[in-house]
């Protein structure tokens, strides 16, 4: 399953129920809604997106429904940083990237060993010097 | 439609002429510009880098300007008026001229659009990632976005943000993420994301064997003007070159395979290990003085009549 692109609310219902485990709507309009100043309706869609989104699964409890998270946090941590690995590989390539060390070039453990004896020189010189 | 193939055969031979003589001139040009303070070889690079295509965008704006300017905007072909005889042989054949004009443009603007294109899904691709990475980022009260992984990086345009990896901040020494942050600042304040990709679109109209070694050079004298920020901001490049060491390590251990030695990598590293000394003095001035003076010389014979017939000449000895 791809992670899709989140919204800064979605990101944080999700951050809720991954702290709290299991919430209705009306637990999470109370504590994201009325601080941001979001009406209940606004948070009922978003719970509803995520569920179609199938990041959250739920069940009905009485009239309303409860929703809890489908991915662990870790998990879903990982799938979004893998699949941002594959973005940033293609962004590289066409230059809008700038990284402290290259992300696709070949590993060659020889030449860093190589690398890890100049700056042991480097560093054993400067130590000489006055 | 005509599409003007005399001027086209003309703007294709002046570029192909003048990447050629970069491809001849390169190792010579290299080595002078090795001997350059990393920021002066980055203006110097960019230059050889749109050589080719703005050569070319010279010699057809001399010779075709006072044709295709006004026929561009819609005005009247000045040609009888100003040269009071027609010329022997029009560039211009069949179709409407202001048509023909634009055709021109961008017949000769092709190889540019085409990587101006890659350029845009590279765009695409990046805005993706920053939306990826802004899900499962942290954000550090300096504004650094902590993201999981070992890379350290700049991503976005026009907007960019700097991404620390949180195996990396765990692995490295308070200094050495100082180090890396400072590095990272100076590529999202120079806006080096806009000139890495802006090189990318410039080297199109280079010859295929010179262009992934100018691209080299182009990035590695950017990474080095930012590690020497860096090396300012730690006050030593040792540390510098030794963080950049650890994270090419941490790169190397990672199970997804993303490597490590770059070609940027030991060019970089021995740098550090002998630092450049202080910078020629005065090279802003030079490089102000002659982007003025070949501005200069380019609008005072755009609308050059002679250049104009001798283009003429040369299209008819060419398509006869």
């Amino acid at each position: 399953m791809e992670i899709p692109i989140l919204g800064e609310l979605e990101l944080a219902v999700l951050d809720l129920l991954w702290t709290r485990g299991v919430a209705e709507a009306r637990d999470v309009h109370q504590t994201l809604g009325e601080p941001r100043g979001i009406t209940l309706s606004t948070i009922q869609s978003t719970l509803e997106r995520l569920h179609r989104k199938r990041l959250l699964l739920r069940d009905r409890f009485s009239h309303a429904y409860r929703y809890a998270p489908a991915l662990s946090r870790a998990e879903f941590r990982a799938r979004a940083m893998a699949e941002a690995a594959g973005d940033l590989k293609a962004t590289d390539s066409a230059g809008v990237l700038a990284a402290f060390v290259d992300l696709v070039a070949r590993t060659d453990r020889a030449k860093l060993d190589e690398l890890a004896e100049l700056v042991a020189r480097a560093r054993a010189r400067k130590k000489g010097s006055p | 439609m005509s599409l003007l193939p005399p001027a086209i055969v003309l703007f294709t031979l002046v570029v192909v002429i003048a990447a050629l003589a970069i491809a001849l001139l390169e190792r010579p040009l290299m080595k002078a510009f090795a001997a350059l303070e990393p920021r002066v070889r980055v203006r110097w690079l960019l230059g050889v880098l749109a050589a080719p295509t703005a050569t070319g965008g010279v010699v057809l704006a001399l010779a075709l300007g006072h044709c295709v300017v006004p026929r561009m905007i819609g005005l009247a072909d000045d040609c009888e008026e100003v040269l009071r005889q027609g010329c022997t042989f029009c560039l211009f054949r069949g179709g409407t001229a202001g048509a023909q004009a634009w055709a021109l443009a961008l017949t000769c603007a092709a190889p540019l659009l085409l990587s101006v294109a890659r350029l845009g899904v590279g765009v695409w691709h990046a805005r993706r990632a920053r939306q990826r990475l802004r899900a499962v980022a942290s954000l550090r009260s300096d504004g650094v976005w902590s993201v999981p992984g070992t890379g350290a990086f700049v991503i976005g345009w026009p907007e960019a943000v700097v991404c620390v990896g949180e195996d990396l901040s765990h692995a490295l020494s308070p200094q050495a993420i100082a180090a890396v942050t400072a590095h990272e600042r100076e590529h999202q304040r120079r806006g080096d994301v806009l000139l890495r990709a802006l090189s990318r679109v410039l080297v199109a109209t280079h010859l295929p064997g010179v262009r992934s070694r100018l691209l080299g050079a182009f990035d590695v004298s950017i990474e080095e003007v930012c590690d020497a920020r860096a090396s300012a901001e730690v006050a030593d490049p040792l540390i510098v070159a030794q963080a950049l060491l650890d994270t090419a390590q941490l790169h190397a251990a990672s199970p997804d395979g993303a490597g490590c030695v770059g070609a940027s990598l030991p060019a970089r590293i021995a740098t550090l290990c002998a630092p450049y000394d202080a910078p020629p003095a005065g090279d802003r001035v030079l490089s102000a003085t002659l982007a003025g003076l070949v501005a200069a010389l380019a609008v005072a014979i755009l609308f050059n009549h002679q250049v104009h017939r001798a283009a003429e000449f040369v299209s008819l000895v060419v398509l006869p």
